[in-house]
């Protein structure tokens, strides 16, 4: 079983977990940003075919350099699925925070 | 029971036997008679009640500190003089402040609340500031510690943004009918259709870990196909990505002869040239249609004459007959038309 972690509320809302896609073109730059800012990721999952991997990203958004690492990879993925629109299927780069349940 | 108050003297009926006061009145005014107080409108303090006062002479000393006072600079203590000396620090002490009129007295008052709230305001912002400094401090050490965000930027990006920035296409793609004559702006589009289909094609495979040898056969053929059509041949000269096309051709050629005999191969592009067919096929995506390379025909466009030629052949014999081009062609064949145009001379 899942061990419960227990949050304040303003923790709750600073404390969040991101996935990406980052496809090959893109996995120095985006690895570049996790290494250079200490920020914690994994991965967990590989798209084979596609050269694509699933990283999961936790973001303290109290720190500023967290902050701009979340932008600064964020931007990154939408320039390139902006220039790749299309071309990637129904893959998206960006999706939505994932929700942990046995977190309060 | 009947008793007697001990202050007032008056007889009063009691329930307890101890009680010896009438009223809680005389009980108070008794108490304050035994401690020597007395009230305005009672009786004066007995003598018996009253506390003998103690004089005490200094033993070995001539001299007894008094308070400063301006008339008396002796003391007489049992008929004898002493001599006064004035405390000097306990003078500096009380500094006489002239005092206000009546009148000001309220505002001086509110002023002097006032002020007093002003220096605690003042005071306690002087506790504060210590800490408020201390704190601005840890800040400013924090930030000077915290180095700035250095922005990463992708490579690709990067060279895509230049790639655009020197602008390969420009003008001449986005309006190929301003620029060049209907002619030539119609081959071109029909040849930027074709090769925004396979640049696509050439990024999705370079996508991939492993491709088939047989999708890169296709592609190939296409490319082939499109540099040896009449219509590629006849572009305009500035046409842009002519060179490109013919150097992509060569490319894929190295890569087939290469590993040809693979059935499934790696197919990877250089980051520059990605970030040139990504530009391109961006530049391209606004202004020609998409088309599937499975659906799109890159056997080049046929010229009105072969048209003819093969709409005629479709038909059916019966319906060849009744074409009047059929008979036209078959009486030029057997030589009837010379003979009757020879008819009509004469």
């Amino acid at each position: 079983m899942k061990p419960l972690i227990y949050k304040t509320k303003d923790m709750e809302n600073k404390l969040i977990v991101k996935l990406y896609k980052v496809p090959e073109d893109l996995l120095m730059d985006i690895l570049r940003i996790l290494f250079k800012n200490n920020i914690k990721h994994k991965i967990i999952g590989i798209q084979e075919r596609q050269n694509i991997i699933l990283l999961n990203v936790n973001f303290d958004l109290a720190s500023i350099k967290n902050r701009e690492a979340k932008e600064n990879m964020e931007g990154i993925l939408t320039d390139y699925s902006e220039y790749m629109k299309g071309l990637l299927g129904d893959t998206v780069l960006m999706l939505d925070e994932e929700d942990e349940e046995n977190e309060y | 029971m009947e008793s007697t108050c001990l202050y007032c003297g008056e007889h009063f009926t009691a329930i307890r036997s101890s009680k010896k006061y009438c009223s809680d009145n005389c009980k108070q005014m008794a108490y304050f008679k035994r401690n020597g107080l007395v009230l305005s409108g009672t009786t004066e303090v007995e003598p018996s009640l009253q506390v003998p006062v103690v004089s005490v002479k200094p033993v070995n000393t001539n001299e007894v500190s008094v308070k400063y006072d301006n008339e008396k600079d002796t003391v007489k203590y049992a008929n004898e003089e002493l001599n006064v000396k004035y405390d000097k620090d306990d003078r500096s002490e009380f500094e006489f402040v002239p005092l206000a009129d009546a009148e000001e007295d309220e505002e001086d008052e509110t002023e002097i609340a006032e002020s007093n709230n002003v220096r605690e305001i003042e005071k306690e912002a002087q506790k504060v500031e210590p800490i408020k400094s201390s704190l601005n401090i840890e800040k400013e050490q924090k930030d000077e510690n915290e180095p700035r965000y250095k922005w990463i930027n992708s490579k690709l990006i990067g060279l895509i943004e230049k790639k655009y920035e020197q602008n390969s296409g420009g003008i001449k793609i986005k309006e190929p009918i301003d620029y060049w004559e209907y002619e030539d702006a119609k081959r071109i589009v029909w040849v930027n259709t074709r090769f925004r289909c396979l640049t696509e094609g050439l990024i999705k495979l370079s996508n991939y870990s492993l491709i088939d040898q047989h999708t890169l056969l296709c592609i190939n053929d296409a490319f082939k196909r499109l540099i040896k059509s009449i219509t590629f041949n006849k572009l305009p000269n500035d046409y842009p990505f002519k060179e490109l096309i013919i150097e992509l051709f060569l490319g894929l050629n190295k890569i087939l002869a290469e590993k040809g005999h693979l059935k499934m191969l790696a197919f990877k592009l250089t980051k520059e040239r990605k970030a040139q067919l990504i530009c391109i096929r961006h530049q391209l995506m606004h202004h020609t249609l998409e088309t599937k390379f499975s659906e799109i025909d890159f056997i080049e466009e046929k010229t009105s004459e072969e048209k003819v030629q093969q709409f005629i052949s479709k038909k059916n014999e019966t319906e060849k007959k009744s074409d009047w081009r059929y008979r036209y062609e078959s009486l030029k064949r057997q030589g009837l038309l010379k003979n009757q145009q020879l008819n009509k001379a004469a």
